[in-house]
C-alpha cells in the first residue's frame, strides 16, 4: 500500500501515508490571521472607544464651562450699557466713563475691553484706574464707545440644573428653561405616538391577515425613513398653519412647541409601533387561544390578555420614544423657535436642549467663549437623560423576554 | 505499543480523556485505541457523548464556547491536545463528514477545490485532477462529470453527502471521521454510502459515529459502546471487534442495549 | 325542542352565578359590537400613520408646483417689437447692444458663464489665467479666444480677459452664442424676470378670491416700491420648482428660481463615499469579531452593551463629539494640513468633509454592526464546520463562507445605514459645514454643505419663495433615500427567498 503511486487522476485513492512519516503539528504564526484579528479587535474596540470619548469629550468641556467665570455686559442704574468715554492709548491706566454714570464697580474686580482684560485697582466719579493685559489678553488700544464687560461668577451646577432662565448676555444660565421646552415637546409627542403606535400595533399584531401587514408595514417604515429636516418643514409649513386656522393667530404663533410635538409625534410614531408590535407578537399563541376558548371576543382577547401580557415591551417602547423624542433636534430647530423661555404652554415658541446646540452651531461659534463650552454642559445634560431613558427601556424590555423562556 | 521512532502502530489513541463544556463533564475516562485502515464504530443512546468524543479526534469542539479537554489523544506520537498544537492543521489531517450533508453553496468543482485551495494549490490543472480523483473516490464522478459547474446544492441528498465525502478527501486526509454520515439519506443512498465506506477503508482510517446498529454491524470492524454515566457524563463501556460486541459482549449493559432493550 | 326551552331549563342547574340567559344574549351583542367598534378604532391608527405620511408628501408637492407671479424687471415689449423668442441671432444681439445698461448680472457671474459657457475652460484653466495675471501678466482675450477659436470684437483684442467690464463680456457672449443662447441669456440678464409671489395648489383651486386679492396686492406694493406706476405683472402660470438647474447650478441666494442644489449634491455624495470607506470595513469588522471571533466573554459583552447604548445616542451628541474631537483636536488631520492637502493660512480649519465622515461614520456605526451581525448570526453553521472540518483557519472560513453568505444582509444593513447619514442634519449643523458656499468640493479636505442641511438652510431663509426651493430640494431628498430604500427591500426580500 504504502508504495502506491498516483499515475493519473482516473487511477483512484492517493497513497497513505508511510506509518513512520515524521509530521509536524506544531502551531505555526500565521502574521496575515493575526494581523487580521487585531484589525476586527480594533474594530469591535471603536465602539468602545467612541463611547470613552463621548464621556471624556463632554464631560472635559462641561467641566470647563462650570470652572469659567462669566462676563457680561457693565450696567449703569438705568440699566444701560456702560461704554469708554474717550480713547485710551495702549499705555494707558485710566478709563473715562461718561460722567454722571452711576456703576458698581468693584475693586480688585477684572473687566473686559474687547479681549483685553483688566483689573481695577481704584474707582473714583468716572474714572477707573487699571492694571491692563491681564492673563496675557492683548494688551491694544481702545476707542470711545467700546462697552464695557466685567466678570461675573461662574456658573455652579446647582444654579445650572436648577435655574429657569437661560440669558447667556447676562450671566445666566439655567438649563430648565431649555429642558422645559425639550419636556413639554417630548410629552406631546407621546401623547400622539403612543395611542396611535399602540393602536397600530394591536392591528397589525391581532387583526390584520398576513398579507395586509406585509403591505402596511413597509408604509411605516417609510415614514420612520423620512429626514427630521423634512417632518420639520411639514410642521412649519403645513401643521402650523392649519393649528393656527383653527385657533387662531392671537393664541399660536409662526413657532410653537404644539406644532413641533405633533409633528415629533407622527415621527416617533412607527417606532413605537414596530417595538409595540413585536411585544404583542411574542406573546404566546396558547395565551389567545385559552382566551378565545372561554368566549372571549377578539377585543377582549387583546385588550385584557395580549395588552397586559406584552406590557413590559409597550412601556419599553413608550420610554425609547421619549427618548427619542427628547433626542430629536430639526423639527424643533425649524418649528419650534429661537426663544429660551421657561415654559410648559403648548402654543408657546420656546427653544430645545437639541433646538439650543443648533442654534449656536450655525452661528460663527469661536472655541473656548461661554457659548462654545455651555453646548458640551447642554450635551451632557441631553446625553444623561438619554442614556438613562436607553437602559431603563432595554431593562424593561428583557423582563418580557424573561417572563416567556 | 510505540515503536522506536517515536510513532505509534494505532492511528489514534485515546488515553484517560475527559471532555468538558464549561464545568459539565460531556465524556468521562475514555482510553482506546483506533487501528488504522479499519473502520471503527462508536455506538450508544443518545446524548451518551459519542459525538462528542468523534469531534474532539480533530478538535471541532473547539468550536464550542467554553470546552477543553483533559488526558490526551495520541496521534503519531504528539498529543493533540497538546499545548502547542494548531488544531487547523490537525483538521486537514483527520478530515470530518457531518450529519446533514452540508455542501457549500458553491459549485461542485469549488466545493471540491476549496480545500485545495486554502492549501495554496493554485494551479489550475492540478486542482482539475484533484476534482476528478476526489469524486472519483467518492464514487461521484459519473454521476456530476458532465455538470461540475452545477452547484452543489442542487443534487440529492445521498449525492451531497458523497459530494463532502470528495470534499474531505481532496485534502488527502489520513484520518475519516463520519457522524452519523446517512441519518438524513434515503436506505438506497446509505447503502451507497456503506458501500464507499468498505472502498476507503483501502486507504483511510475510518471512525463513525452512529445510531443504527445494523449500520454498525454492516460496516465496522471494531465497535465501541458508549453510555451516560454519573453525572449524565459519557463513559465508553466496551470496545473490542464488531463481531465480538454483538455476539458476545463482555458487559451485560452492552448486550441489553444491542438487543434492544433500551435506547 | 327549541334552544331557548333547552337553555331556560339548565340556566337553573348551572348558572346561579352567571347572568341569565337572555342577560348574555344581549350581553354577547354589546361586547361583539364592542369588538367591531374598536377594530376600526385600531384600523383608524393605521389610517391616520398612513394619512399623515400622505399630508407629508402632500406638503412638500405644493410647494414645489405653485401658481406665480413674475415681475419682468425690464418690460420684453419695450425691447423689441416682436416677441423675444422670434428673433433672429442678429436682433437678439441688437437687444443686448442696445441694452448693456440694463445687464444686471454681476461682473463675476457674467465671467464665469463666459469662461465656462463660451470658452469651455476648465477649472485648472481658469486658476492658471488668475495666477498669471497675479503675476502682473495681462493674459489678453485674443490669446484666449484664439486659443478656443472663438469670436472676439477687435476693440477687446489686448484687454485683459478677467478684467473686463460687463459690458465687454457681454459683447463676447453675443459675438459666440446662437440663437437659443442668446435668447436665454436675454430673458435672465436684460429681461430679468423675478417670482415676487407664489400660492400652493390647494391655495389656488380652493381660494381663488384671495389669490387674485394677493396678486393685485402685490402689484400694488410693487408700484409704490419702485415708485413707477405704469408696472404691470405678467400673467400669473404654474411653475415647477423642480428644474434641471437643481443639480447642475449652485445656491443663489438673491434669485430663489435659479438656486440650485449642486453643491450641496456633491458634498452628499463626497460626505457619503467618505463614510462608507470609514463605517463599512469597521462596522463589520466588529461585527465579525463579536461573532465569529470573541469568545463571548466580558469583553465581548461590553462591546455589544456598549454598541446597543451608542444605538440610541442622539444624533446631536455625535455631532459635538466631531466637533470637539475631530473638528478641533484633530484639526491638523482633518483640514489636511499634515499633509500639505489644506487651505491653508487662517482660512484651514477641520470643519472639513473628512471630519463630518468620521463622525458619521461613527454615528452609522452601531447600525451596520447590529445589522451586520444578524446577517452573520443567520449563516448556517453548517457552512462554518465544514469548513474548519477541511482545515481551514479561521480567517479562511469567514473569507470564503462567512461573509459572501451574509452579504446581502450586510449589504442591506449598510444601505439603511447610508440612507440614515444622507438625511442627517443635525449632526453636521454641528460639526460645520457652512450653508452659502458655492465652490464645488474637491476632496476630503474640503469645505463643503450636503443636501439636507441645504434645505434647513433654505427654510429658513425670510424670502418665502426659497421655501419653495426647499420643497423642491426635498422632493430631490426624498427620491434618493427612498430609491436606496427600495434596493434594501428587494436586496432583503431575495436574500430571505435564498435563505429557504
Amino acid at each position: 500500500m504504502a508504495n502506491q503511486q498516483v499515475v493519473a487522476a482516473d487511477q483512484a485513492p492517493v497513497a497513505a501515508r508511510p506509518a513512520d512519516e515524521q509530521i509536524n503539528l506544531k502551531k505555526r504564526i500565521r502574521p496575515f490571521e493575526v494581523l487580521i484579528q487585531g484589525f476586527l479587535f480594533f474594530s469591535g474596540a471603536v465602539s468602545i472607544i467612541t463611547s470613552i470619548a463621548i464621556v471624556v469629550v463632554l464631560g472635559k468641556e462641561a467641566l470647563l464651562f462650570f470652572s469659567t467665570p462669566t462676563w457680561h455686559e457693565l450696567r449703569d442704574q438705568n440699566n444701560s450699557l456702560v461704554s469708554l468715554a474717550t480713547d485710551i492709548e495702549t499705555d494707558a491706566t485710566t478709563l473715562k466713563i461718561p460722567a454722571g454714570t452711576e456703576v458698581k464697580i468693584p475693586l480688585n474686580g477684572k473687566i473686559r475691553l474687547d479681549n483685553e482684560m483688566m483689573r481695577v485697582t481704584a474707582f473714583e466719579g468716572d474714572t477707573i484706574t487699571v492694571e491692563r493685559g491681564l492673563e496675557d489678553s492683548p494688551q491694544v488700544a481702545h476707542k470711545a464707545g467700546a462697552i464695557i464687560e466685567e466678570e461675573g461668577d461662574k456658573v455652579s451646577v446647582v444654579e445650572f440644573l436648577t435655574g429657569t432662565k437661560w440669558q447667556p448676555h447676562v450671566g445666566e444660565f439655567g438649563v430648565l428653561a431649555l429642558v422645559s421646552a425639550t419636556l413639554t415637546i417630548s410629552l406631546i409627542a407621546m401623547a400622539v405616538a403612543l395611542p396611535l403606535g399602540v393602536g397600530a400595533a394591536v392591528y397589525l399584531s391581532e387583526y390584520a391577515s398576513e398579507s395586509v401587514r406585509n403591505k402596511l408595514k413597509p408604509i411605516l417604515e417609510v415614514l420612520a425613513g423620512v429626514p427630521t429636516v423634512v417632518y420639520g418643514y411639514f410642521a412649519l409649513t403645513f401643521v402650523t398653519p392649519i393649528l393656527q386656522g383653527l385657533l387662531g393667530k392671537e393664541t399660536l404663533g409662526i413657532y410653537n412647541m404644539l406644532s413641533a410635538g405633533l409633528v415629533m409625534g407622527i415621527m416617533i410614531l412607527p417606532t413605537v409601533a414596530s417595538m409595540s408590535e413585536d411585544a404583542l407578537r411574542a406573546v404566546p399563541r396558547a395565551l389567545r387561544e385559552a382566551a378565545f376558548g372561554l368566549g372571549s371576543t377578539k377585543l377582549e382577547t387583546s385588550t385584557r390578555i395580549v395588552l397586559p401580557a406584552g406590557i413590559s415591551g409597550i412601556v419599553a417602547a413608550f420610554i425609547l420614544g421619549i427618548s427619542r423624542a427628547v433626542g430629536e433636534t430639526m423639527i424643533v430647530a425649524i418649528a419650534a423657535g429661537a426663544r429660551p423661555y421657561f415654559t410648559f404652554n403648548p402654543f408657546e415658541a420656546a427653544e430645545t436642549m437639541t433646538g439650543h446646540i443648533v442654534r449656536i452651531s450655525t452661528g460663527d461659534l469661536s472655541y473656548g467663549t461661554i457659548d462654545y463650552d455651555s453646548l458640551f454642559a447642554i450635551g451632557l445634560t441631553l446625553f444623561l437623560m438619554t442614556l438613562v431613558l436607553n437602559i431603563v427601556s432595554r431593562q424593561v424590555a428583557t423582563w418580557l423576554r424573561e417572563e416567556y423562556d | 505499543m510505540t515503536n522506536p521512532n517515536g510513532t505509534s502502530k494505532y492511528a489514534l489513541e485515546a488515553r484517560n480523556l475527559h471532555i468538558f463544556y464549561s464545568s459539565f463533564r460531556a465524556v468521562r475516562n475514555v482510553t482506546m485505541q483506533i487501528e488504522p485502515n479499519k473502520i471503527t464504530a462508536l455506538i450508544g443512546p443518545s446524548g451518551c457523548g459519542k459525538s462528542t468524543l468523534l469531534r474532539s479526534f480533530n478538535r471541532m469542539n473547539d468550536l464550542v464556547l467554553g470546552s477543553h479537554a483533559e488526558g490526551e489523544i495520541l496521534y503519531r506520537g504528539q498529543n493533540l491536545y497538546g499545548n502547542n498544537v494548531d488544531p487547523v492543521e490537525v483538521r486537514r489531517r483527520i478530515g470530518m463528514v457531518f450529519q446533514k450533508p452540508n455542501p457549500f453553496p458553491k459549485s461542485i468543482f469549488d466545493n471540491i477545490a476549496y480545500g485545495p485551495r486554502i492549501l495554496g494549490q493554485r494551479n489550475k490543472k492540478i486542482l482539475g485532477e484533484i476534482v476528478e480523483r476526489s469524486l472519483r473516490q467518492a464514487a461521484l464522478w459519473d454521476d456530476v462529470k458532465d455538470n461540475l459547474k452545477k452547484s452543489g446544492l442542487a443534487l440529492s441528498g445521498g449525492q451531497q453527502q458523497r459530494l463532502c465525502i470528495a470534499r474531505t478527501l481532496a485534502v488527502e486526509p489520513e484520518i475519516i471521521l463520519m457522524d452519523e454520515p446517512c441519518s438524513a439519506l434515503d436506505p438506497i443512498a446509505t447503502l451507497r454510502i456503506e458501500e464507499l465506506m468498505r472502498e476507503l477503508k483501502e486507504n483511510y482510517t475510518i471512525i463513525i459515529v452512529t445510531h443504527n446498529m445494523q449500520q454498525a454491524a454492516r460496516v465496522s470492524d471494531y465497535t465501541a459502546f458508549m453510555l451516560m454515566g454519573n453525572e449524565r457524563a459519557g463513559e465508553l463501556i466496551e470496545y473490542d471487534q464488531t463481531e465480538r460486541i454483538f455476539t458476545k459482549p463482555n458487559d451485560s449493559r452492552t448486550e441489553d442495549y444491542i438487543t434492544g432493550r433500551f435506547g | 325542542m327549541s334552544a331557548t326551552e333547552n337553555s331556560t331549563n339548565t340556566v337553573s342547574q348551572y348558572s346561579q352565578y352567571l347572568p341569565d340567559d337572555k342577560q348574555l344574549q344581549k350581553n354577547i351583542a354589546r361586547r361583539n359590537r364592542q369588538a367591531i367598534i374598536w377594530k376600526y378604532v385600531f384600523l383608524f391608527s393605521i389610517v391616520l400613520a398612513m394619512f399623515s405620511l400622505f399630508m407629508l408628501f402632500f406638503s412638500i408637492i405644493r410647494q414645489a408646483f405653485t401658481y406665480v407671479t413674475i415681475y419682468d424687471q425690464v418690460n420684453p415689449a419695450t425691447l423689441s417689437d416682436k416677441p423675444l423668442e422670434n428673433l433672429s441671432q442678429q436682433e437678439l444681439g441688437d437687444v443686448i447692444e442696445n441694452h448693456y445698461g440694463a445687464i444686471r448680472t454681476g461682473r463675476n457671474d457674467i465671467r464665469t458663464l463666459v469662461f465656462n459657457n463660451v470658452l469651455g475652460l476648465s477649472l485648472s484653466d481658469q486658476e492658471k489665467i488668475a495666477d498669471r495675471e497675479r503675476a502682473k501678466e495681462t493674459v489678453t482675450v485674443r490669446e484666449v479666444f484664439e486659443d478656443k477659436d472663438k469670436k472676439y470684437p477687435a476693440e477687446l483684442a489686448d484687454q485683459s480677459v478677467i478684467r473686463l467690464d460687463v459690458v465687454g463680456y457681454a459683447a463676447l457672449i453675443e459675438q459666440n452664442f446662437d440663437q437659443e443662447q442668446l435668447y436665454d441669456f436675454v430673458i435672465k440678464n436684460v429681461v430679468q424676470p423675478l417670482i415676487v409671489n407664489s400660492w400652493t395648489l390647494d391655495e389656488y383651486f380652493f381660494s381663488r378670491d384671495k389669490v387674485n386679492q394677493d396678486i393685485a396686492d402685490t402689484e400694488a406694493r410693487l408700484r409704490e416700491d419702485k415708485k413707477d406706476p405704469t408696472i404691470e405683472l405678467t400673467e400669473p402660470k404654474f411653475h415647477s420648482w423642480v428644474q434641471w438647474h437643481l443639480i447642475t447650478k449652485t445656491i443663489d441666494l438673491s434669485r430663489p428660481e435659479d438656486a440650485g442644489l449642486r453643491t450641496a449634491i456633491i458634498g452628499s455624495l463626497w460626505m457619503i463615499t467618505l463614510t462608507i470607506l470609514i463605517a463599512l470595513p469597521l462596522g463589520v469588522g466588529a461585527a465579525i469579531y463579536l461573532e465569529e471571533y470573541s469568545s463571548g466573554g466580558w469583553l465581548a459583552r461590553i462591546i455589544q452593551t456598549n454598541i446597543d447604548n451608542l444605538a440610541g445616542v442622539p444624533s446631536i451628541i455625535y455631532g459635538i463629539l466631531g466637533l470637539a474631537l475631530f473638528v478641533r483636536a484633530l484639526e491638523k488631520i482633518t483640514s489636511g494640513d499634515i499633509f500639505g492637502l489644506g487651505v491653508g493660512g487662517n482660512t484651514a480649519t477641520g470643519r472639513t468633509i473628512l471630519s463630518a465622515s468620521l463622525t458619521m461614520g461613527l454615528l452609522i456605526l452601531p447600525v451596520i454592526i447590529i445589522n451586520a451581525q444578524e446577517a452573520i448570526r443567520a449563516v448556517p453553521d453548517s457552512l462554518r464546520q465544514a469548513s474548519y472540518g477541511l482545515g481551514a483557519t479561521k480567517w479562511q472560513t469567514v473569507w470564503n463562507h462567512v461573509l459572501p453568505n451574509a452579504m446581502p444582509g450586510i449589504l442591506t444593513g449598510t444601505i439603511l445605514a447610508i440612507s440614515r447619514a444622507f438625511g442627517e442634519t443635525a449632526v453636521l449643523v454641528v460639526v460645520g459645514s457652512i450653508t452659502r458656499i458655492t465652490v464645488d468640493p474637491s476632496g476630503p479636505f474640503s469645505r463643503f454643505t450636503v443636501l439636507p442641511l441645504q434645505i434647513f438652510a433654505l427654510i429658513t431663509q425670510p424670502q418665502a419663495q426659497f421655501r419653495n426651493v426647499a420643497a423642491a430640494g426635498i422632493l430631490l431628498l426624498l427620491t434618493i433615500l427612498l430609491s436606496l430604500n427600495a434596493v434594501a427591500v428587494i436586496l432583503r426580500s431575495r436574500f430571505s427567498k435564498r435563505a429557504v
